[in-house]
């Protein structure tokens, strides 16, 4: 469960031109992209698309994202919370695996699991690591939760020691503890497919606050997408970006996104055929002419799906957008 | 980047907008653009002919120049003149050619000599009072051939394209023109808070169509109020807006190209013609594979390669003025230095032994026999394909080495070895072309591209004669035709007297 105090994407602030006042909300349609970014990230229904046109297309691939990405996060934490479980991971867990050992102070080991061991002295069971320098820690196993996996197969490199700061604007939106799990653990669960140069910009240039007061926590909204190719985030991210006019990496072909937003009609011609099992955001800016193409290949699209979804019947949509829900086409 | 302030200006917008119309009267330019039309139907389907097609091409173009630019009647902008001097002998010729139709010609014709001589401006007045004493108002054409000519008319309003429009904002655009004359993107993602169409009450605008995404399950706010109904004339009826708009007429642009086509040289080679925005035709192979480099503007600057076969209307084409038209190929020679003239002779003279043993014994024969020495692929269409001069070689050294077997080449490992020198540079020089290319769009500035649909971008690396064209295709012919080898790529006039949309 979320604490009240942590805002959702949807709920966060902005400074406006010139930034002489306190932070307001974010507009309307903002906060309608970021809930359905975040809903597409939590549906477990069949791969559902949703199209969107809009009459500009800035920062509406990137608030989905990052709605989504922190939606995912609030789903399905790297960090575990529930002892139990996370025992019964380890248990599964194969020896050498890479961890991150939290130890107090904000102090964040690099580590290779090794397994459970009976101690000699008390017989009771312990978590058995490795630190850098060879050393070896031993827990009892009341402490697992400090114990995280980082998503990786194999430990690449030193194993190190550092202190982690975590972004503020991180820390109020998902709190201190799932915070630092956040910037030390990887997975891929948003493709934002558009130009890179423009998504980095939105990702990286605005400013958003956790309320409307100028000294709260703040950030960018790379600070909660944790976009691979941006800055900060090249080992541990969360989201990966495919530039529309560029072929397609393997490793990119053969990620399993959560959710693929398609920020604008030429990444949706291109790439709409990868990743058939993800939930789909299209996003057409009607000032583009290359939008009747691609509102022509969805209408295609739309008529071979099962049928409408659910998912927009939960949503006010705001005036300037068209949107449209379908399940199981592609 | 716009800041997610500005974003929210364009939603505001979205919901805001308000179009209007202002119907322009002129019984003379009525009766003018009805007697064309009443001429054209009578005419029927032999407008097709050279006698007629002559007439009604020049008609037509300045019946709409006359409803799309806002200047006087007689401004060389609109060109009324022009069309005079040559339609007028040809309508006076008429009772010679099809005499019942000498009346209504003749009359036509004493129009059209009273029309160069009138200085009224009967849209321009219709803009400027829509504009009234707003300063910030723009003015929005069809076409941005004419934008300067408007400027110098209207001075402090800024003259724009539909392109140009949708990277800006203004609170107020005077469109000349009924609304469905322009694209319809400019009222679904609206980029002022009223606009205002300022057209001939002769013209029926039509409501617009704004939806984009089918299925939606909402509406798009609809600003546009049509203007009230005009009293019906039995005598000069209404026009419908899209039927207003004239066409290709793709017969008479394909001779004309062809005529150009005497001094050309080459085996003939099939080729779509394609129409720019700078008044020019070009040729584009459209054998399998063939592609053409575009810039695409929209999302992002992206020069990238596209095959002709999806190229289409709207596209931004990239030729070069003069010179080689080949201009990957010219760099990938200056990539070679002192090795391009030596690989080129290896290269032509393996297309010349190719071409001549096809020459000798036809395509089939000759992949028959390609296959049996040991080719893998050598299909009649592969082998035409390498025996285009313009191809490197082939994919897989078998195929190359059943092919210099074939043309009695006798060290087909060192002829590979060069041709791979050239593929290498050609793949070199056309990623260097394309970066080079962004990096001039990006530096420059693009109003001029969006107003005119080109601009010339002198490419300093690339040596020779001719800047980089950047052109925007405004037609692509119906079929293919043959041409000459040495035509494709190079950009050609059209002239004036063939109507270019």
């Amino acid at each position: 469960m979320d604490k009240p105090s942590q805002p959702a994407v949807a709920d966060l602030w902005y400074q406006d031109e010139p930034a002489k006042h306190p932070p307001r909300r974010i507009p309307a349609w903002a906060s309608f992209i970021a809930h359905l970014g975040a809903s597409l990230a939590g549906s477990d229904a069949a791969p559902t698309t949703v199209a969107l046109s809009v009459p500009v297309r800035d920062f509406v691939a990137v608030l989905a994202a990052t709605a989504a990405v922190i939606r995912r996060d609030q789903i399905a934490p790297m960090a575990p919370d529930d002892l139990t479980s996370h025992i019964a991971t380890l248990r599964e867990t194969p020896i050498g695996a890479p961890i991150k050992y939290l130890a107090p102070k904000d102090k964040v080991h690099d580590g290779r699991w090794q397994g459970f061991e009976i101690s000699p002295f008390d017989r009771t069971e312990r978590l058995c690591f490795e630190l850098r320098r060879k050393e070896t820690r031993k827990l009892a196993v009341t402490q697992a939760l400090n114990i995280r996996l980082t998503g990786e197969t194999q430990a690449n490199g030193q194993l190190q020691a550092r202190t982690i700061s975590t972004p503020p604007l991180l820390r109020a939106v998902r709190g201190e503890s799932a915070a630092v799990t956040f910037v030390t653990t990887y997975r891929c669960d948003v493709m934002l497919v558009g130009t890179l140069s423009v998504l980095e910009a939105e990702m990286t240039q605005e400013r958003f606050y956790a309320d409307g007061v100028i000294d709260s926590p703040s950030g960018v909204l790379q600070d909660l997408a944790r976009v691979q190719q941006y800055r900060d985030a090249k080992r541990f991210y969360r989201c990966v970006t495919l530039a529309s006019a560029s072929e397609a990496a393997r490793a990119q072909m053969e990620a399993k996104p959560c959710l693929v937003v398609y920020d604008g009609a030429r990444a949706f011609l291109r790439y709409r055929h990868l990743w058939a099992l993800s939930h789909r955001l299209v996003v057409l800016d009607r000032s583009a002419a290359s939008s009747e193409d691609a509102a022509d290949e969805l209408a295609q699209d739309y008529a071979y799906s099962q049928g409408d979804s659910p998912l927009l019947q939960r949503f006010v949509i705001p005036a300037g957008f068209e949107a449209v829900a379908y399940e199981g086409a592609q | 980047m716009n800041s997610l302030d500005a974003a929210t200006r364009f939603y505001h917008l979205a919901v805001d907008w308000q179009a209007s119309s202002v119907l322009v009267e002129h019984a003379t330019l009525e009766r003018f653009s009805s007697a064309v039309g009443e001429l054209l139907k009578e005419v029927g389907e032999n407008v097709e002919d050279d006698y007629w097609a002559s007439i009604a091409r020049p008609l037509r173009a300045a019946r709409w120049r006359l409803a799309t630019i806002p200047l006087a009647v007689n401004s060389s902008a609109v060109g009324v003149q022009a069309a005079a001097d040559l339609v007028v002998p040809r309508l006076r010729r008429c009772r010679f050619i099809s005499p019942g139709l000498a009346d209504r010609a003749d009359a036509l014709a004493d129009q059209l000599e009273h029309l160069w001589a009138c200085g009224d401006d009967p849209l321009g007045d219709a803009v400027r009072a829509a504009l009234d004493s707003d300063d910030h108002g723009g003015i929005l054409l069809t076409d941005g051939r004419s934008a300067e000519a408007v400027a110098a008319s209207f001075g402090g309003h800024r003259v724009l394209t539909a392109a140009e429009l949708m990277r800006t904002t203004f609170p107020h655009v005077v469109a000349a023109g009924p609304s469905a004359w322009f694209p319809r993107r400019i009222l679904q993602a609206p980029r002022a808070e009223r606009f205002t169409f300022a057209h001939f009450g002769w013209i029926r605008d039509r409501e617009p169509d704004l939806g984009l995404i089918e299925g939606s399950g909402t509406m798009l706010w609809n600003g546009f109020r049509a203007p009230p109904a005009r009293a019906e004339r039995p005598e000069q009826p209404v026009v419908e807006a899209l039927d207003f708009v004239p066409q290709f007429d793709w017969g008479a642009i394909s001779r004309v190209a062809h005529r150009r086509s005497a001094d050309a040289h080459g085996e003939p080679v099939s080729a779509q013609l394609f129409l720019l925005a700078s008044g020019q035709g070009v040729f584009l192979e459209t054998r399998e594979g063939a592609k053409a480099i575009i810039a695409e503007l929209e999302e992002g600057i992206v020069v990238k390669q596209m095959s002709v076969v999806d190229l289409s209307v709207g596209a931004y084409l990239v030729v070069r003025t003069e010179g080689d038209a080949d201009y990957v190929r010219v760099y990938a020679d200056q990539l070679l230095g002192a090795r391009a003239s030596h690989l080129r002779t290896l290269q032509t003279r393996i297309k010349r032994r190719l071409n001549a043993e096809i020459e000798d014994h036809g395509v089939a024969l000759v992949a028959r026999k390609l296959r049996w020495i040991g080719s893998p692929i050598a299909s009649e269409n592969n082998l035409r394909r390498w025996a285009d001069p313009a191809n490197i070689r082939t994919n897989d050294y078998a195929d190359f080495a059943a092919l210099c077997e074939l043309i009695q080449e006798s060290d087909p490992k060192s002829l590979w070895s060069a041709m791979g020198e050239i593929w290498t540079a050609h793949i070199r020089a056309g990623n260097a072309v394309r970066k080079l290319l962004v990096a001039e769009l990006r530096n420059a500035d693009t109003t001029g591209l969006l107003k005119d649909g080109w601009a010339d971008y002198d490419v300093a690396e690339i040596e020779g004669e001719g800047a980089l064209r950047v052109v925007r295709v405004t037609g692509r012919a119906p079929e293919p035709t043959d041409v000459p080898r040495s035509r494709l790529r190079k950009a050609f006039s059209i002239g004036n007297d063939l109507w270019l949309g």
